[in-house]
């Protein structure tokens, strides 16, 4: 069943000088539980589709359709809410809180959502073992690789147990092993727990991995093929 | 559709916001991210204080020792006069100072001193020389505790119940030393001839020249005689514990006083020092201003790097779900505590500094000095010890830091969640 659904999704940068269209008619679903990859060359329009699915940007014309919510009607502080009790975000360069440790950045979500302190510790240490780093939890961003901190950005995006995750280029930045553990990882909460996530990539390892691809080209779905 | 988006609306409203005390900390942490930007930041904050306090206390102290001047050492903080005294400065306008009101005098614990004095003009001689002179009948006692006269003795003794004591200037004029005998005469009580001839006893240099060049003190008793007046005296000095409480007398004595006497303050009889404190007031004003204005646009310029800085993070953290009001009060928070910081960093080097000052006048030298000395004052820069000035401008500074944190407040409710976006 599609808890997603973009209806004719347009969205043009620059629109009174030269206008770059970022994405063009676009119409597209996700079911519950999918593990899709967004690809296709820089320009194409990945991140702008994954913004505009999170509610981060809003479409010039059609509708992003969640879980029956049209979420670009939502006032700027509705869409916040809904962000945070409903979807997850990993950025390409962690962009992890720098000054809470690993643990605070997890409960961070949680304590936003008003989430009691002993359930915000017991979710926070249930996260970190699933990514791998719970002796990791008391230490401070700018002491962990790139491949711990993104796993440290996946288990605050796993936080509220949202309905989907987006994930913008997760993998830019980290060397082959941290890539690899870091979608295994990925792919065990998708299977264990459900959640939906939609990579934007050009990493040809998450490709693999990915049970749809979806090609964007000049704005438009060029290809979007399941396995 | 609408329905669905009513339920969400409805669900929102439900949903505790947590994440305060969270922000606090989150605020106190990014104070040391940039540990030495922080640090310069609190330094503007901490030496705009020591700066506008000390300058606050200088002026203050020098408003002080103005104002001691004139009450300590001539006027006293109120004068009882004859109720024509102030407009017709005769000595016809003297009065007697009955037993009953210094009586009721005593009754004030707030009063330090009661001092009487007969003032008049005239003519002093000795020789063919002949000088207009400033009659100061004064009870020598009274008049020493009150004024130190005593201290400005430069030659012979100061007087204890005969004989004359006038300004070195004066003496010089005449040609007169310590031994030697003073002339004057002049119109006593209702026209009387006044005549009268006293040794002098000693020499005084009083800080205003031209006092030293008019000035002549007699016992009371001996002024009283020479001008016909018999008990009369023009003005009583009241000298007060404080000025905060012979302010607090000072209705419940002018109710009390007959008819016939009226009770003026030094700030009545001195408007001119008052004037001159108000407009001196005035002109620090604008430099504090102007340090404010430095100190205020330290710490913006400061916040304005921070949020070009962090603009990715504040985008993070939107994206996230964090409420824009929340990121606004955590920025709010982080000014405040370096605010904060720098406020009370600056109080308790103020302490030290000001102390040191206050028992350490700083000596002005050279014409400036010889000026300041010429026109009646000591040539120091004196610090008053108020907690209320330094109060004043720890508030002031962390009101400028709290405008100043308006700038994040507001940028914070146009963050984009976009990263990289302009906001």
């Amino acid at each position: 069943m599609a808890i997603i659904t973009l209806n004719s999704i347009s969205r043009t940068y620059n629109s009174k000088q030269v206008p770059v269209h970022a994405l063009n008619c676009i119409d597209l679903s996700f079911d519950e539980g999918e593990f899709t990859a967004i690809v296709g060359p820089s320009g194409s329009g990945k991140t702008t589709l994954l913004n505009i699915v999170g509610g981060l940007d809003d479409p010039d014309e059609g509708d992003v359709v969640i879980d029956e919510t049209k979420i670009n009607a939502l006032s700027g502080n509705e869409k916040i809410k809904f962000r945070l009790h409903h979807i997850g975000f990993i950025f390409q360069a962690y962009n992890l809180i720098p000054v809470l440790t690993a643990r605070e950045n997890v409960e961070f979500i949680l304590e936003l959502q008003g989430v009691p302190k002993s359930e915000r510790k017991k979710r926070s240490a249930e996260l970190l073992e699933a990514v791998g780093i719970p002796e990791k939890a008391d230490i401070r961003p700018r002491q962990l690789s790139g491949g711990q901190q993104q796993r440290v950005a996946v288990a605050r995006a796993l936080a509220s147990r949202p309905r989907f995750v987006l994930a913008d280029e997760p993998t830019a930045n980290l060397d082959s092993a941290s890539a690899e553990n870091l979608l295994a990882i990925m792919q065990e909460l998708n299977q264990k727990e459900n959640t939906t996530f939609i990579f934007s990539t050009h990493d040809e390892r998450v490709v693999k991995m990915a049970r749809r691809v979806v090609t964007l080209q000049d704005g438009k779905i060029k290809t979007d093929e399941t396995s | 559709m609408s329905v669905n988006i009513k339920r969400y609306k409805n669900s929102l409203r439900q949903t505790p916001a947590g994440g305060f005390t969270g922000l606090v900390k989150i605020a106190w942490r990014n104070l040391w991210r940039n540990k030495r930007r922080t640090l310069i930041t609190v330094s503007s904050i901490f030496f705009g204080v020591i700066f506008s306090a000390l300058m606050g206390s200088m002026q203050e102290g020098s408003y002080q020792k103005m104002i001691e001047n004139v009450v300590r050492f001539y006027a006293g903080h109120a004068q009882i006069q004859h109720h024509d005294y102030p407009d017709h400065q005769t000595i016809n306008n003297s009065f007697v100072p009955g037993d009953s009101l210094l009586k009721k005098l005593q009754e004030y614990p707030e009063l330090e001193m009661v001092v009487p004095r007969l003032e008049s003009f005239a003519l002093a001689s000795s020789g063919n020389k002949t000088e207009g002179v400033m009659v100061f009948g004064v009870d020598p006692e009274k008049e020493n505790r009150m004024t130190r006269l005593s201290d400005k003795v430069v030659s012979g003794n100061y007087f204890q119940h005969q004989g004359a004591m006038m300004g070195v200037d004066l003496a010089d004029n005449l040609g007169l030393s310590v031994g030697d005998t003073l002339v004057m005469i002049s119109q006593g009580y209702h026209g009387v001839s006044a005549f009268g001839q006293y040794p002098v006893v000693g020499i005084i240099k009083h800080p205003n020249p031209e006092l030293n060049r008019r000035l002549v003190y007699l016992p009371i008793d001996e002024a009283q005689y020479f001008f016909q007046t018999f008990g009369n005296i023009t003005s009583l000095a009241l000298v007060g514990i404080s000025q905060k409480a012979i302010d607090k007398v000072l209705p419940a004595l002018k109710k009390n006083l007959d008819e016939e006497l009226t009770l003026r303050t030094w700030q009545d009889m001195f408007p001119a020092v008052l004037q001159q404190i108000e407009s001196d007031r005035a002109t620090a004003l604008i430099m504090k201003l102007i340090l404010y204005l430095v100190i205020g646009f330290g710490i913006l310029g400061t916040v304005v790097m921070m949020m070009a800085e962090r603009r990715a993070e504040f985008s993070v953290m939107v994206a996230v779900g964090m409420y824009r009001y929340k990121l606004a009060f955590m920025l709010l928070m982080e000014i405040l505590w370096i605010g904060l910081l720098g406020v009370l960093a600056g109080f308790l080097g103020t302490l030290p500094v000001i102390s040191w000052f206050v028992h350490h006048p700083v000596p002005i030298t050279g014409q400036a000095g010889e000026w300041m000395e010429n026109i009646g004052f000591e040539p120091f820069m004196f610090f008053a010890w108020d907690v209320g000035v330094f109060l004043q401008q720890m508030a002031v500074v962390f009101v400028l830091t709290t405008l100043v944190s308006f700038y994040p407040f507001v940028r914070a409710f146009k963050v984009s969640p976009v990263i990289g976006e302009k906001n």
